[in-house]
């Protein structure tokens, strides 16, 4: 127990990183303490919004059968496929991917001491999403019966609920994750491709199937295939024998599962750590470049051999290359929801609006707001080497317009054929969006150079969570929508020439910024 | 030759890392830099390169300051530090490639050097792997082949022997030496004080960020060896 007990601490201190706050330097520990407090509010926020909602809900319904049929157990589903699905992406890494794993094995601890503790905290999150998602339906459930005993029967189904799903996402985790993604790792981008292959399929499912789902029709197929199968075979939130049955069969299942995973604990570490070398490598050659095409090809090598930096990325270039083949498609509608947006807000050359659009959605593809944090450690050594700051920037930068241009270029001329543009609405339609591109591009640069984080442990912070590139991203959506709103509002008459003017401030801005960059070059 | 003149580093948290250190590694040096753990040897090193900015003093290489020159004088220097943290998304030889191309080295001379520093080091057969499926051994060999193909004038090491099997361990010895013999020079830390000893013509041992004692070997060990000077000196 009391090895349990400390095994639980160390999970807590490895998770929260509390000890930034306790004993790390002061800098550091008042950063921690502000993206600490700035999480804990919109969390309250988004739990105040999330409860006040499903109360509303709640109160829609009027018996406690309907209840339980229509929210309560659609809610458990929910619960149960949200709890297997963050644990098959992330439970399997919790548990295997401890970097220190080997000196725990070399305590006198039983493995599955060290498997309970990294269990019970996937067991918690499990916990929290099923209360998050249940307490209120299940509190006026109760409330509606007036049984303390079978309140509390519901409630121990409750905290069985998610122990199957977060196992099974484990087990299947680490086979179909971990294990693949081993195979992958074997330096060929193939792992990147995949990830960007079914982000796009993801993207285009709800870009062209998703608005044709019929959703309410698709609720009362399942309400009505739940509450037959309860009918038959119903035992959740039943009080009767088969709430031991239930109970029964999860312990057993459960603790089949948990044997399982602990017997094979060691092995899997093992097998994760122990990388296949790729068969019949393919020769490379030593063969001269410049030093600036050197830098670019790390920088493009490190960026596609990193799957979480492409897939945040890609955002803006995939949406575009969608919109793009819906309006191939389907032109004629795009067509007509244009024209209304032009009717409303008095455009009378539509392609501006297309132009507009291009230049919103490239706004969502950005690698240069996480390109300085990335170095991390490897900072010193490119300190060492005769490679000036700016060197290492333009390189950084011309990867990020590598990526962008040719498809605004490609995005740009498919449009213009498509709807028709003149020379002076297709210029524009390369013209804008390369300017806007040109300058988030420099202003993610400029924020990650003052705001960096060198101290990263897993790059999924720098790249999603950490202040410059939450910053970029909503200031260049901020600066770049409300710019363009300007142009709608005040310039909707002579909206050709005043784009144009605004490619131009744009390209002044973009140089501006890039001045300012000399300045903060003591961060890096 | 490398010119270390009133060096003074003081972190933030007020630490002072390097009190007014001066040294010089003149060319044909192989310098052995010792001290205790946090007495400012790593500090020291990296702000040669420029990797740590200091206080006061200045560092010249063949006169020329690495404040006002830095690029200048980067080209003539490498560096491998005591964790070697590598690209671990290139492969072995890409990672030379990608050395090879910022300092400039014609391919002729890089097929040459590489496959030559390779083979001395054992690491032939692995170029062509993944720098993430390298031990840490293999990593501190490729930092060194990268270190050493480029012919730098002056080499900085910080615990360069750590993580070598003996083979490698006896060819870094003999690569450092023959790098001395044709006018460069090796400045390197080292906690093995025995290889410190039979390998170095000067040492360095610095305390708490003064550089103690400074000179030639032979003058330093008298009729002691390394170990008790170091000990003697540290107080114990």
């Amino acid at each position: 127990m009391k090895t349990f007990r400390l095994l639980i601490k160390r999970e807590f201190f490895q998770i929260f990183k509390f000890n930034k706050i306790l004993h790390g330097e002061r800098k550091e520990s008042k950063k921690y303490i502000s993206v600490l407090c700035t999480v804990i509010v919109v969390f309250f926020i988004f739990a105040v919004y999330w409860f006040s909602n499903i109360y509303q809900i709640c109160l829609e319904f009027q018996s406690q059968q309907e209840l339980l049929n229509y929210l309560i157990k659609p809610l458990v589903i929910l619960a149960v496929f949200i709890v297997f699905l963050s644990t098959f992406m992330k439970g399997s890494g919790v548990l295997y991917s401890d970097k220190s794993i080997d000196i725990l094995f070399a305590y006198p601890i039983k493995v599955r001491n060290i498997v309970f503790a990294k269990l019970f905290f996937l067991y918690l999150w499990g916990l929290a999403i099923t209360f998050a998602l249940l307490i209120v339906p299940l509190i006026r459930y109760e409330l509606m019966s007036y049984n303390i005993l079978f309140a509390i029967l519901d409630l121990v189904q409750i905290l069985f609920l998610p122990v199957i799903p977060i196992l099974l996402g484990i087990i299947l985790g680490y086979v179909l994750y971990r294990q693949l993604g081993n195979f992958f790792q074997s330096g060929s981008y193939i792992r990147s491709i995949l990830y960007l292959v079914l982000f796009i399929g993801f993207m285009a499912f709800m870009f062209f199937v998703f608005n044709k789902i019929d959703f309410d029709f698709l609720y009362r197929a399942i309400i009505e295939k739940e509450v037959d199968w309860n009918n038959n075979y119903g035992i959740f939130f039943s009080h009767g024998l088969e709430a031991i049955i239930l109970a029964f069969a999860i312990f057993l299942v459960g603790g089949l599962l948990v044997a399982y995973i602990s017997k094979t604990y060691k092995s899997k570490c093992f097998r994760l750590q122990v990388f296949n070398k790729r068969k019949n490598a393919k020769k490379q050659l030593l063969k001269k470049s410049t030093k600036s095409r050197t830098l670019l090809i790390r920088e493009m090598r490190r960026y596609f051999s990193t799957p979480i930096y492409v897939l945040n990325t890609m955002l803006g270039i995939i949406l575009l290359l969608l919109f793009t083949a819906y309006s191939f498609l389907k032109s004629d509608s795009v067509l007509n929801y244009v024209t209304i947006i032009g009717n409303i807000f008095g455009i009378t050359n539509i392609s501006v609006i297309f132009v507009f659009v291009v230049s919103l959605l490239i706004v969502l593809s950005n690698t240069t707001y996480a390109s300085i944090s990335i170095e991390g450690k490897h900072r010193d050594i490119l300190k060492s080497l005769p490679v000036s700051l700016k060197e290492l920037l333009l390189a950084k930068y011309q990867l990020h317009l590598l990526l962008t241009v040719p498809i605004i270029c490609i995005t740009s001329f498919v449009l213009g054929s498509i709807y028709q543009m003149n020379s002076i609405e297709l210029t524009l339609c390369l013209f804008l969006p390369i300017t806007v591109s040109a300058f988030v591009g420099i202003l993610g640069l400029f924020l990650n150079l003052l705001l960096p984080n060198y101290e990263w442990e897993n790059v999924t912070y720098i790249v999603k969570q950490s202040i410059p590139a939450i910053s970029t991203v909503f200031l260049s959506i901020l600066i770049v929508g409300s710019s363009l709103w300007c142009l709608i509002r005040f310039f909707n008459h002579s909206i050709l020439i005043a784009s144009y003017i605004l490619g131009v401030l744009y390209l002044i801005f973009t140089i501006i910024v890039s001045l300012f960059l000399k300045r903060i070059e003591i961060n890096f | 030759m490398l010119e270390i003149k009133n060096l003074t580093k003081i972190y933030p948290n007020g630490k002072k890392a390097v009190s007014n250190l001066s040294m010089t590694v003149a060319d044909g040096d192989l310098f052995g830099f010792i001290g205790k753990n946090g007495a400012g040897k790593t500090t020291t090193l990296k702000a040669c390169l420029t990797i740590h900015d200091f206080n006061s003093g200045d560092i010249l290489l063949n006169g020329i300051s690495i404040k006002s020159a830095p690029l200048e004088c980067k080209k003539k220097m490498a560096y491998v530090p005591d964790s070697p943290i590598l690209e671990t998304y290139l492969t072995g030889l890409q990672y030379l490639n990608f050395i090879c191309d910022i300092y400039d080295v014609s391919t002729h001379t890089r097929r040459k050097r590489i496959y030559d520093l390779s083979e001395r080091l054992g690491m032939k057969d692995k170029l062509n792997d993944l720098i993430s499926s390298y031990s840490h051994g293999m990593k501190q060999k490729i930092s060194l082949i990268g270190a050493f193909a480029h012919d730098p004038l002056l080499l900085i090491l910080d615990e360069p022997f750590v993580g070598l099997d003996p083979e490698a361990f006896v060819q870094l010895k003999c690569m450092m030496k023959e790098l001395c013999a044709s006018g460069g020079s090796v400045l390197f830390s080292s906690h093995i004080l025995d290889v410190v000893e039979k390998t170095c013509n000067k040492i360095g041992i610095i305390q708490n960020g003064k550089l103690i004692k400074n000179g030639n070997t032979k003058d330093i060990l008298g009729t002691s060896d390394l170990e008790d000077v170091f000990m003697e000196l540290n107080g114990e």
